[in-house]
């Protein structure tokens, strides 16, 4: 039953070829498809061998208390993202697979299979990074994501070596200790580039500034989520984090040039894009922490980064030189944004800042919220001077100037020709996601209390071990 | 001059940390212990029941029937890994198809005629078609199977249009890779239908070393020879011209 | 010095990190890339071998089992198609970029962008 999360999406996205808009319009029911099965059919805690071979000689697919939440959630993005992206030739297609492969590597529980689906990932993002003429940035990050994943494919072949088997849970006995750092350094640097830790992340302002409804949704959010799982699940579950103060210190230091970038950036995109690889390295840096608040408060961080990041990329690649003065409902959307993403109190980025913040002090570490704070102080100062130019915007001359380059094709001869530029889609899920933004402000414990259910589950191994041992159903 | 000390600096780093810190720990080239790895038990296909030795010819009615360990571990143990290999071809084939669409000025690479490639393409490229085919029917007892066949497949296409400027990949291409990658999944979902699990195997496996056996592992590989031979035809066509 | 081929597979690993960093040339970069994957899939089906093992296959040869590891050739199988699928990208990416900029020198290409902006 729980294959049938990536197997449906996979045959739509075949059944897809013949015709070319036909993946725009299934990628809708394949999103909610998901989101039914999940909600209705499928309960935590159930196994999945694939092919009825036991677990250490074939694929386990693993749906725990961990699992079951991130991937309603990316579902859920998924399906939000089909309503509100315009995708033009085949993305469709693209994001069909897309939708299986993220599936898939929250769900796999075998390292070679994560390797494989992370490559299907990598794949699809070089080519959606390519969208709206982007072929330099592509490449760069081609480049960078080939050498992330050689290094995943040798930490995995290690795993295999020295285990025996290539099962997830079967290789946290492995017995020789020097074994295990060393291969998670391999995984390490995998992780780095991929959740644009800087310097390895300097992919990330030429990708995600392309202009596009839907690259830096995919990438940024969907993609990012799913990492950020595989990342807890191999580093928090069942291996050690190799020298936490190291990655600790790199992604507080990414944290830092990340925002000076955004600072003195001209164009919309690229500022969101150092902004989104600020936030990122934040959740990273608490991840290192491991310990069970932090690591609950990291993921309530995750929530609301992605969350604001999907308003303000989407309404960025829509509005391209216009202002907010002749569509208030994308204005009041990206401020909602913006303020969430700084930490104003009404929001959910203020509760996350501040359980991120009291959990660290907990645990006596004083580097990373001075870090964190003197990161929201500069944020607030270049996504307030946006907020206020783009509402303030002359509304002829942004027009006149919108007309020549716009994510829809057609030239824009006078003033009486506009209605929406954002599109009709765009403007209901962007407009959902902030009031989301502000319930979760006002009743954060209806997020807090999933984070610290799974930040429980993440950190203890013997659930887990326990379920792949006790064998499918 | 800067780029090469720098350079110089990270590579250097990075095979130190190799050859000092990785090599130590895996065991000597030619002594890896297989009592220890989960591939003695695929080897003597004794995963679900007790050790026996398995015999060329001999052996009857396995869990898994092909001759060759390395396919029953690729289309067989692990044929999820197989189909998400499938699936990066596919994205790959289409990432090309938009891309290429997308170039504003036709362009095309022409070569010049040549009449005795040309002649001899005649001759030769049905017998490529054929060894192709060949790999890809016999990859459960011989080495090969369904990716060596389909590129070999794939060669004899590019060699046609080397020779002859005006041969195209027709969409007939695009229907076969579709029907292809489509039949892959349906034979899982057959499998979850028929045994209860995802790509379960659910025909019989015969004797090791006949050409019908192994269960679903031949149909398995001519599909996945079909569809790689489309695909990479058609990626050779796009990188040609627009 | 039985270990040799472990060596020349980490040699080859460094000489494609030096290429990837050194060299300006796009197209350069996408080969030392390929450099990498080759070398890596070296190092994998050599982790495999066993003293005195035949290839992996019953046959009339090898009636009896006395084999190498078939797992990590099972591995390299599909990453050699996941390199091929990379390199198919890279290529044309770089031809997009040489129809846009003229050339795969990113100081050309630096020259094109700002002229254009």
């Amino acid at each position: 039953m729980i294959a049938l999360l990536i197997a449906i999406p996979l045959a739509f996205a075949f059944a897809s070829i013949p015709h070319e808009r036909l993946g725009r319009y299934f990628l809708p029911f394949a999103a909610l498809f998901n989101l039914v099965c999940l909600f209705f059919f499928m309960q935590p805690e159930q196994i999945l061998e694939i092919g009825k071979w036991p677990a250490a000689y074939g694929i386990v697919l693993v749906l725990d208390s961990v699992s079951y939440p991130f991937l309603i959630f990316v579902n859920l993005l998924i399906l939000l993202m089909s309503l509100s992206a315009t995708l033009e030739n085949r993305y469709g297609t693209l994001m069909l697979v897309l939708t299986a492969a993220v599936n898939g590597i929250i769900l796999t529980g075998d390292f070679f299979n994560s390797f494989v689906f992370l490559e299907i990932i990598s794949v699809i993002a070089y080519i959606v990074a390519a969208h709206k003429d982007n072929a330099l940035g592509a490449f760069k990050y081609l480049i960078f994501g080939g050498i992330g994943g050689t290094m995943y494919l040798i930490g995995a072949v290690s795993v295999y070596i020295k285990a025996g088997t290539l099962n997830m849970a079967y290789a946290s006995f492995i017995t020789d200790p020097l074994a295990v750092p060393i291969i998670c350094i391999f995984f390490l640097i995998t992780f780095l580039v991929e959740l644009k830790v800087l310097p390895l992340g300097l992919w990330a302002p030429d990708v995600y500034s392309n202009g596009s409804s839907f690259t830096p949704v995919a990438l940024g959010s969907i993609v990012t989520v799913s990492l950020v799982y595989l990342f807890s699940r191999i580093f928090l579950n069942i291996f050690d984090l190799p020298s936490p103060e190291l990655v600790g210190i790199l992604a507080m230091v990414s944290i830092i040039f990340a925002e000076l970038g955004a600072l003195k950036q001209k164009n919309l995109g690229r500022a969101l894009s150092f902004a989104t690889i600020s936030g990122i390295s934040t959740v990273v840096a608490a991840l290192s922490i491991q310990e069970t608040e932090v690591v609950s408060a990291a993921y309530f961080y995750l929530f609301n980064d992605v969350i604001s990041k999907f308003i303000l990329f989407t309404l960025s690649a829509y509005l391209g030189k216009r202002g907010f003065k002749s569509n208030k409902t994308a204005g009041i959307a990206f401020t909602f944004a913006s303020l969430s993403v700084i930490g104003f109190p009404m929001f959910a980025g203020f509760w996350a800042k501040y359980y991120l913040l009291k959990a660290l002090f907990q645990v006596d570490s004083y580097a990373l919220p001075a870090v964190i704070l003197i990161a929201a102080v500069i944020e607030a100062g270049y996504l307030i001077r946006w907020n206020i130019d783009l509402w303030y915007k002359d509304e002829e001359e942004s027009v006149l100037e919108h007309g020549k380059d716009t994510e829809n094709e057609e030239g824009i001869e006078s003033i009486e020709e506009i209605d929406d530029f954002v599109p009709f889609g765009a403007q209901v899920v962007t407009l959902i996601l902030a009031l989301t933004l502000v319930v979760i402000g006002f009743m954060p414990n209806l997020i807090h209390d999933q984070t610290m259910n799974i930040a429980n589950n993440v950190l203890d191994f013997r659930p887990y071990f326990d379920l792949i041992l006790r064998g499918g159903m | 001059m800067m780029r090469r000390v720098w350079a110089i600096l990270v590579a250097g780093v990075f095979l130190y940390f190799l050859i000092a810190q990785f090599l130590p720990i895996i065991p000597d080239f030619g002594n890896a212990d297989m009592f220890l790895r989960v591939s003695f038990d695929i080897i003597s296909k004794s995963t679900t029941s007790n050790y026996n030795v398995v015999e060329f010819k001999k052996s009857k009615d396995l869990e898994d029937g092909s001759a060759n360990v390395v396919t029953s571990i690729v289309a067989n143990y692990r044929a999820f890994d197989t189909l998400g290999e499938v699936t990066v071809l596919f994205c790959a084939a289409i990432g090309v198809g938009i891309l290429a669409s997308v170039l504003k000025p036709k362009r095309k690479i022409e070569f010049e005629e040549h009449r005795v490639l040309r002649i001899s393409t005649g001759i030769i490229f049905p017998l490529i078609l054929l060894f192709g085919v060949y790999i890809f029917i016999h990859g459960h007892l011989s080495p090969g199977g369904g990716f060596p066949g389909g590129t070999t497949i794939a060669l004899g296409v590019l060699l046609l249009m080397l020779s002859n400027n005006e041969f195209k990949v027709t969409p007939v291409a695009k229907h076969i890779e579709q029907v292809a990658g489509a039949g892959y999944v349906v034979i899982g979902l057959m499998g979850l239908a028929i045994g209860g699990v995802f790509l379960m195997n659910f025909l019989p496996t015969g004797v090791v070393g006949n050409l019908f056996s192994g269960g679903v592992v031949p149909i398995v590989y001519i599909l996945i020879g079909f569809k790689v031979g489309a695909e990479l035809s058609s990626v050779v066509s796009d990188l040609r011209e627009g | 010095m039985s270990n040799i081929i472990y060596y020349v597979s980490f040699i080859l690993l460094g000489i494609g990190i030096y290429g990837i960093v050194s060299q300006k040339n796009l197209f350069k970069q996408l080969i030392s890339l390929s450099i990498i994957d080759t070398a890596v899939n070296i190092f994998i089906v050599a982790l495999g071998y066993v003293q005195g093992g035949e290839a992996p296959i019953y046959s009339a040869i090898t009636p009896v089992a006395n084999f190498v590891d078939p797992l990590p050739q099972a591995l390299v199988l599909t990453a050699i198609v996941i390199g091929v699928g990379t390199l198919a990208l890279g290529s044309i990416l770089l031809i997009h970029i040489d129809e846009k900029y003229g050339s795969l020198d990113p100081d050309e290409i630096r020259d094109t962008r700002e002229v254009v902006e």
